[in-house]
């Protein structure tokens, strides 16, 4: 019976990823606002860089050289990390009291999760690309790129830990 | 030892400099591809997807041997032996084909044509490390002595096989005897090397041997002796002293002259050869110091690691070659004595520890380079900022002793460029010099020089020569010109079409050289030149670069055109070659709002028809410009501001103390002389830097105290002088006082400021006998002017009104003005248009900003290299270039890029950095990984 509940949140868990793919495929960087907002507010934050929102084009930070648009907007990382915890917690949890919540949690959770990651992300980029730019001269792509692969699995690995071997073992062991 | 065969070192040793060589190499295709025909594009290719094979393979069996806690093999090494040597061979024996010798020297990465062998060498070095470790176990049979006889039997043999053998031997044709010679130099080496490496691992490794109770008598002659004969040998000291060139810095394998390489190769050698006790504390600090001066070792070893191959010839050639094996024989008895400190050690610290202690010592001497690169950095950006972009507000105060030092450190690292045989560069370390302090870029001898004049008082030992003289038989022989009226604008886009003809004689091929004004409110928006009959676009780019490849392309004598400003509103013209009888075809368009004459060699062209327009008498205004039309200056109010006089006194190291009170009793007859302007007078006291005081302050006691040191920087004097004058009611008459004028260092003229004073075209210099002789302002102020002229006690401007508070005098003259409403304002890339004439006076405005605030000229000079490109108008920091070819256009994006990175990470608007998230296969590799993750855990459940 458990486990059948489960297989109706596993349904929203896909419906929800689907949607999301579908809206990133058809949406362009102005519906994208929501994401990239904050991503840049915390960008600027770290690096002290203004910036400006140029309509179809993205955010604009002009000291860094740099534009901000639909392809950072981290909304494939969003979409990894809600199915992974969302599977993972919903698999650990027992009770279903607040169900809906629980989903609606993990949702906006790795929303802000993946809004942090990226914007973490993307100020390790132009640290990396400052020191290493003589080496990628044309090909700064492959230095956002690898920091992108490497910041990403590094945070998504460590906060799978986290939730898995702490809170969530704890949770489940004192539920049992 | 056995630590060696851990398959994680091969990262380090193969896949990392694998990566790295993709990385140049693809560099390097992106560039030339153009210039490769198909049979060199398939080596490249051919090449790269071998070395890629061989990368992974290797990389694979690495990631075999982890997973399954293996150590490397003994075949591996024969393996990797066996097809990285052929690789290397087979890559020196296409590499005509694959650089082909057509392509400019200039496209070719400095080193790429040793780079393959040199990225290799790690892995070949390591191999034989293995096979010395597999092929010497652990018993007391083997005998060192034996092995190093062997190894010198090899290049013996070699000498001998050359001198009598070969000679005889014509059984084959050259090329096959150039072959078998390849491979049994590289089957020698191969043995030689692995002998010599076996007779070094028994020596440090014998336990019960005579050779371990006297490790003094080899290990002295090995880390001391050896190093400093080597320094010696390759910085060629007994040559340099027996020729008298002691001075001159350079060596067989680069600049090792500095004392601190002997230092630090004389304190390596003494703690490698002390003895290891059981003591705890001494054996921590042998420990510490032996980690600090690895680096130094390590850093040895990379430098020779290139060259080992051939140590083989140089001990057949010059029997010193023996030397260049001493970084490898240190290397081994460095990491050996570190092994054995370590695990004598274990017992007292963690192994964490312990690491952690080899880790910060190994980067003490690096750290401490860095340190001394980074205060070299400050320095020399101090003085840069002083020199070209000088906060006027700001007082500045630049240590003269650590400067001399710096610039001593750059011009050493200068050198001519070469690193590998007598070069006068320090391997690497320049390169990370280059990098740390001067962003890749080079400062050029020219700034060098003038720093050492406005500083140290330096004089000019060699005059530059003029690039610009006209070639006289090379001229103009038609000229066409096309004006269109563009009714959306109201400005006026005309074409002048030149066909310019070469009618020397002489030996050589000439290049065309030319200068013209451009009138104010007249922007160049295109440039054409026609190559093989086909008319060829110009491209803007970035001055500097854009300068920097006209020049190489010269040299290769390829077909290049280029357009730039070279002050204020003078363009040059530059194209080349012109052959003999040819007829070049080049144009330039340009935008105008009024009709205007421009005069190219002498040729009066007239752009534009008045009859058709009629906005001449308009005002025309963006958000921070203001354009005064010259029909609009005639309804203007003249005024006359009031003048005063600034004295300019040369307290400089050249200036001679004797003559001082006679130049000084000469101010005070001309201050009684014209008593009526010199209430306000003031009066600079000039070296590196200017002090400014009123007249009425005690001014003669202030030159009394004073020291007189560095240079008559009377640019900046005159410079601060004009900008003060700048929206205010009055004007300096500027008299510089010197005993010679000869002294002033004048970089340029000051066109482009005279619109904060037009009253003043010259300033006079009071002569030791109390004449003033009159100098130019605008056209060359070094030179004294024999026409007469007159103080301008009473010149005229023209009041010009911005606001009631803001009021800008223009000069009273038949030509418009450009008006600034703000000193300093921000422009967005939104305000600027494609061939629009408006947006090229709001480039003018920003580079008037600029002069008038240079402590802001990077931002802005990023910021006009970006509009320009927006625009497609040319502004005085970029400039219009036609290149023959796209390999050209590649290598110039590649210098353009290196320079304007060379301040902050700002690039043209072109090419903004997307922050770009991992591609579609990261995710889809995430997603099947968390799947397979995800089913081992619940078939475990």
């Amino acid at each position: 019976m458990i486990l059948q509940k489960k297989q109706i949140f596993f349904v929203i868990i896909f419906f929800l990823i689907i949607v999301l793919k579908m809206f990133f495929h058809y949406c362009d960087t102005n519906d994208l606002m929501f994401m990239l907002m904050p991503v840049c507010f915390l960008v600027k934050i770290y690096t002290g860089s203004n910036y400006v929102y140029v309509v179809d084009k993205g955010f604009y930070f002009e000291n860094l050289n740099m534009i901000v648009n639909k392809s950072c907007s981290g909304i494939n990382f969003w979409m990894i990390s809600f199915f992974v915890f969302a599977y993972l917690i919903i698999i650990r949890i027992k009770e279903y009291k607040n169900k809906k919540l629980i989903v609606l949690g993990i949702f906006l959770g790795t929303y802000l999760f993946s809004v942090l990651i990226n914007s973490f992300r993307i100020y390790t980029s132009v640290l990396i690309q400052n020191y290493f730019r003589f080496v990628f001269i044309h090909n700064l792509k492959i230095i956002h790129e690898a920091t992108g692969i490497i910041i990403y699995l590094f945070f998504l690995g460590l906060t799978y830990y986290i939730l898995d071997k702490k809170l969530l073992k704890d949770h489940y062991e004192n539920n049992s | 030892m056995k630590t060696i065969l851990n398959p994680k070192w091969l990262l380090f040793i193969n896949t990392l400099p694998i990566i790295v060589l993709f990385i140049v190499f693809f560099e390097q295709y992106t560039i030339i591809q153009s210039l490769l025909n198909n049979y060199n594009k398939y080596l490249w290719k051919l090449f790269g997807f071998i070395l890629a094979i061989l990368g992974a393979l290797n990389f694979l069996y690495v990631v075999f041997l982890i997973v399954r806690k293996r150590e490397v093999s003994v075949y591996y090494s024969f393996v990797s032996l066996i097809l990285y040597i052929s690789y290397i061979y087979l890559y020196d024996y296409y590499l005509r084909d694959i650089i082909p010798l057509y392509i400019p020297r200039w496209m070719i990465f400095d080193d790429i044509l040793i780079s393959v062998g040199a990225f290799l060498m790690p892995t070949l070095l390591y191999s034989l490390f293995i096979l010395v470790i597999h092929y010497t176990p652990e018993t007391p049979k083997h005998h060192p002595v034996l092995n190093f006889v062997y190894a010198i039997s090899i290049p013996l043999f070699a000498f001998i096989f050359f001198q009598v053998i070969l000679p005889l031997w014509k059984v084959f044709d050259n090329r096959f005897n150039i072959h078998v010679f390849l491979i049994f130099a590289i089957i020698g080496t191969l043995f030689f090397l692995f002998f010599f490496i076996r007779g070094i691992f028994i020596l440090i490794l014998s336990k019960s041997h005579w050779w371990k109770k006297h490790q003094w008598v080899w290990k002295i002659p090995i880390c001391v002796i050896f190093p400093i004969a080597g320094l010696l040998t390759n910085n060629l000291y007994l040559i340099k002293v027996l020729v008298g060139i002691k001075k001159f810095h350079f060596g067989i394998f680069g600049d090792f002259n500095n004392l601190w390489f002997y230092v630090i190769a004389i304190i390596n050698g003494i703690v490698l050869c002390l003895p290891s006790p059981s003591n705890k504390t001494y054996r921590i600090l042998l420990f510490v110091l032996r980690s600090i001066t690895f680096s130094y070792t390590v850093y040895f070893l990379l430098v020779f690691l290139p060259f080992l191959p051939f140590s083989i010839i140089a001990i057949l050639a010059l029997g010193m070659g023996f030397l260049m094996l001493t970084p490898l024989m240190i290397f081994i008895i460095h990491v050996n004595e570190l092994f054995k400190d370590f695990y004598f050690l274990k017992s007292f610290f963690s192994k964490k520890y312990l690491f952690i202690i080899l880790l910060l010592s190994f980067f003490v001497i690096p750290t401490g380079i860095t340190i001394r690169f980074l205060e070299d950095k400050k320095i020399i950006s101090e003085t840069l900022e002083y020199i070209y972009m000088p906060d006027y507000s700001k007082n500045y105060d630049i240590n003269t002793k650590y400067l001399k030092n710096t610039l001593e450190v750059i011009e050493e690292h200068k050198g001519n460029n070469v690193t590998g045989f007598f070069g006068t560069q320090i391997p690497y370390i320049t390169s990370y010099f280059n990098w740390l302090v001067l962003d890749n870029l080079t400062l050029s001898q020219k700034k060098i020089n003038y720093i050492k004049k406005i500083f140290f008082a330096q004089k000019d030992s060699i005059q530059s020569p003029n690039e610009n003289i006209p070639n006289k038989n090379i001229r103009i022989t038609n000229i066409t010109k096309q004006s269109n009226y563009d009714t959306t604008q109201n400005i006026w886009k005309s074409w002048i079409n030149l066909e310019i003809t070469n009618f020397n004689d002489s030996f050589g091929i000439p290049e065309y050289t030319t200068e013209f004004n451009l009138p104010e409110g007249c922007w160049i928006s295109n440039y054409y030149l026609t190559i093989n009959n086909k008319k060829q676009y110009g491209v803007l780019a970035e001055k500097k670069s854009a300068m920097w490849v006209y020049s190489k392309t010269k040299m290769t004598r390829q077909d290049p055109g280029i357009l730039y400003y070279l002050s204020n509103n003078t363009v040059a013209l530059n194209i080349f070659p012109i052959t003999k009888n040819e007829i070049r075809k080049t144009g330039i368009e340009i935008l105008h709002k009024e009709p205007v004459k421009i005069t190219i060699d002498s040729n009066i062209i007239e752009l534009g028809n008045s009859n058709l327009t009629n906005n001449t008498k308009a005002i025309i205004e963006t958000k921070n410009a203001i354009y005064v039309s010259a029909q609009q200056k005639k309804l203007l109010r003249k005024i006359q501001r009031k003048p005063y006089f600034h004295f300019m006194v040369d307290v400089s190291e050249n200036q001679k103390i004797q003559y001082l009170d006679t130049l000084l009793n000469q101010i005070k007859s001309i201050i009684y002389k014209y008593k009526a302007i010199t209430a306000d007078a003031k009066i600079s006291l000039v070296n590196s830097y200017v002090k400014t005081y009123s007249l009425s302050d005690n001014w003669q006691k202030k030159i009394q105290q004073l020291s007189y040191e560095g240079g008559f920087y009377l640019d900046r004097a005159i410079r601060l002088a004009l900008l003060d004058a700048y929206k205010k009611t009055s004007y300096p008459i500027i008299i510089v006082v010197s005993n010679n004028m000869s002294n002033a260092i004048l970089e340029k003229d000051f066109s482009d400021i005279q619109f904060a004073a037009p009253e003043v075209n010259y300033f006079f210099h009071l002569s030791k006998s109390g004449n003033l002789i009159p100098h130019s302002l605008i056209n060359d102020p070094q030179k004294e002017r024999t026409e007469t002229v007159q103080i301008p006690f009473s010149s005229y401007v023209l009041e010009y009104k911005v606001s009631s508070n803001n009021i800008e005098y223009l000069s009273d003259n038949d030509c418009l003005s450009i008006v600034l409403k703000k000193d300093t304002f921000n422009i967005s890339p939104d305000e600027i248009s494609e061939k629009n004439w408006l947006s090229g006076l709001t480039m003018q405005a920003m580079w008037r900003s600029q002069i008038l605030h240079p402590e802001i000229s990077n931002t802005i000079w990023k910021n006009l290299i970006k509009y320009s490109f927006i625009s497609k108008i040319m502004n005085p920091v970029t400039s219009y270039l036609v290149l023959e070819n796209e390999a050209q256009k590649k290598a110039m994006e590649k210098k353009q890029k290196q320079i304007i990175a060379g301040n902050s990470v700002l690039d043209p608007d072109e090419d903004i950095q997307q922050m770009t998230e991992p591609e579609w296969w990261f995710w889809c590799a995430l997603l099947c990984i968390i799947a397979v993750l995800y089913l081992k855990k619940y078939i475990r459940d």
